[in-house]
């Protein structure tokens, strides 16, 4: 394990942890999680076209951002239904098409399969992402707090959570190389789970957010090494314990 | 004038909201607009925020500043964004406000306001926002008496500082019969527009199909 899988976990964690907090607020958590397994059959197709699996996910994401999109707008259709309907179909024809090994690898992510082209990648969605944080911020959190309030600054909900949403399958799109399709809800389920235990701003949620998907890339990285498990499995266990034990803390002492 | 709306017509999901609605708004007008649950009062904030689809026509002065003042309930309580930080995206400065709230509300997340001190920031937002004319929705709504008195003069002020137009909603006739000078009557259709001496008892019953008593403020 070098440098590189170190860098590309963590950075991979900021993506996923501070994205993770407009998810939850706008009450996306599980179309999140059931969202990035659409990138199963992405992944069938850049196996049999030999090429970088990330772009078969980003497509297919991109392209499940816009479906979400256009069902919210154009219908009062149950998204999260939906969603579970896209993800099943896609979980079949990836099982179909994707063969056995192949396929454990793109559930559960394989962290020493990196190259140095995932680190770039990495940076500078790591960048891109942080940047259209800091600029929408405004944007991002009206939304969720009023539409009524955001129509006074022109500001579509729709549109937000479509570019929220095309965030995501960037960071999704890099997540499943090192956890997995089923992992990479990890971070965007636990991250604000944990934050929102102890922030007391929106400023303060954001930063434990972010240090908690740090901290606990780089337990899980260490555990990983030395008891020799993968390392999105031992993530969620790591990640899992430390928000049961702040759960315990801050709701029973 | 200040706003002209001419024949309009909001139909959602198959169903006939508001129609043929006509009214305009003058500088510095106060008009309220009373009607039953579903007659369309929010909806018409809506179309005059342009975030629904409508038939006909709605003509602001060239150049105005249109604020709303919406309803806002049920905040996410996983959101921890607090008063400070609200005030901050708006990029207000907090001394400007410090006069009319008190100190220890800054801290406090937006989500655990009482519906009096949300209603107080919503207005305090909008109002440096210098409109020219503000939209309120239910600004007295689920307030008790106090409260009610808080907002009512909170907005007096600001009146009488700078005369903006104001179009406010409510169920409240009281709040409505001292706020304003016009009263707007909306069921689907436009019922009644003139001043409060002309919204007589059998006009209200026209409006909402039973007899309803209108009380006067004391001020």
């Amino acid at each position: 394990m070098g440098v590189l899988e170190i860098l590309i976990a963590v950075f991979t964690s900021i993506c996923l942890s501070i994205l993770s907090n407009f998810i939850v607020l706008r009450r996306y958590s599980l179309i999140a999680d059931a969202f990035s397994h659409i990138a199963l059959p992405g992944i069938a197709l850049s196996l049999i076209f030999s090429i970088d699996i990330f772009w078969g996910s980003l497509i297919f994401l991109i392209l499940g951002a816009l479906f979400i999109y256009l069902i919210e707008k154009k219908t009062s259709f149950y998204l999260e239904a939906i969603v579970g309907f896209i993800f099943l179909l896609s979980l079949a024809i990836g099982k179909i098409f994707i063969k056995d090994q192949e396929l454990i690898e793109s559930l559960f992510g394989n962290i020493k399969g990196i190259s140095l082209n995932d680190f770039i990648l990495s940076t500078l969605i790591l960048f891109f992402i942080l940047i259209s944080i800091l600029r929408f911020k405004k944007e991002l959190i009206l939304v969720t707090l009023s539409e009524d309030l955001a129509a006074n600054y022109k500001i579509k909900k729709h549109t937000v959570d479509l570019f929220l949403l095309f965030m995501v399958a960037l960071a999704v799109s890099l997540g499943i190389k090192i956890v997995g399709v089923l992992l990479v809800g990890s971070y965007l389920i636990i991250c604000p789970l944990f934050s929102s235990l102890f922030a007391k701003s929106f400023n303060q949620l954001i930063l434990f957010s972010i240090f908690f998907g740090f901290l606990t890339s780089i337990l899980g990285l260490i555990f990983s090494i030395n008891l020799n498990f993968e390392f999105g499995p031992v993530l969620v266990i790591v990640q899992s314990l430390i928000f049961l034990l702040g759960f315990f803390i801050k709701n029973l002492l | 004038m200040l706003l002209k709306v001419i024949d309009l017509k909001v139909v959602l999901e198959g169903n006939v909201i508001l129609e043929n609605i006509n009214f305009e708004i003058e500088e510095g007008e106060r008009v309220g607009v009373i009607g039953p649950n579903g007659g369309g009062k929010t909806t018409l904030l809506r179309a005059l925020t342009f975030q629904i689809p409508y038939e006909g026509k709605i003509i602001y002065k060239e150049g105005i500043k249109v604020v709303l003042v919406p309803q806002i309930k049920n905040i996410n309580k996983f959101f921890p964004l607090n008063v400070k930080e609200f005030f901050s995206l708006f990029d207000m400065n907090i001394n400007d406000i410090k006069n009319f709230l008190s100190d220890d509300i800054f801290k406090k997340k937006i989500s655990n306001l009482s519906e009096g001190e949300l209603q107080k920031i919503l207005i305090l937002q909008s109002i440096f926002q210098k409109p020219d004319l503000l939209l309120l929705d239910e600004p007295t709504s689920f307030l008790d008496p106090k409260n009610k008195e808080n907002v009512f003069s909170l907005l007096e002020n600001f009146y009488k500082e700078r005369q903006f137009s104001v179009l406010v909603v409510s169920h409240d006739l009281s709040f409505i019969s001292s706020f304003a000078q016009r009263i707007i009557c909306l069921n689907k259709n436009l019922i009644c527009d003139g001043f409060l001496n002309q919204i007589t008892p059998e006009v209200l019953e026209r409006l909402y199909g039973y007899k309803v008593g209108i009380y006067k403020h004391k001020h």
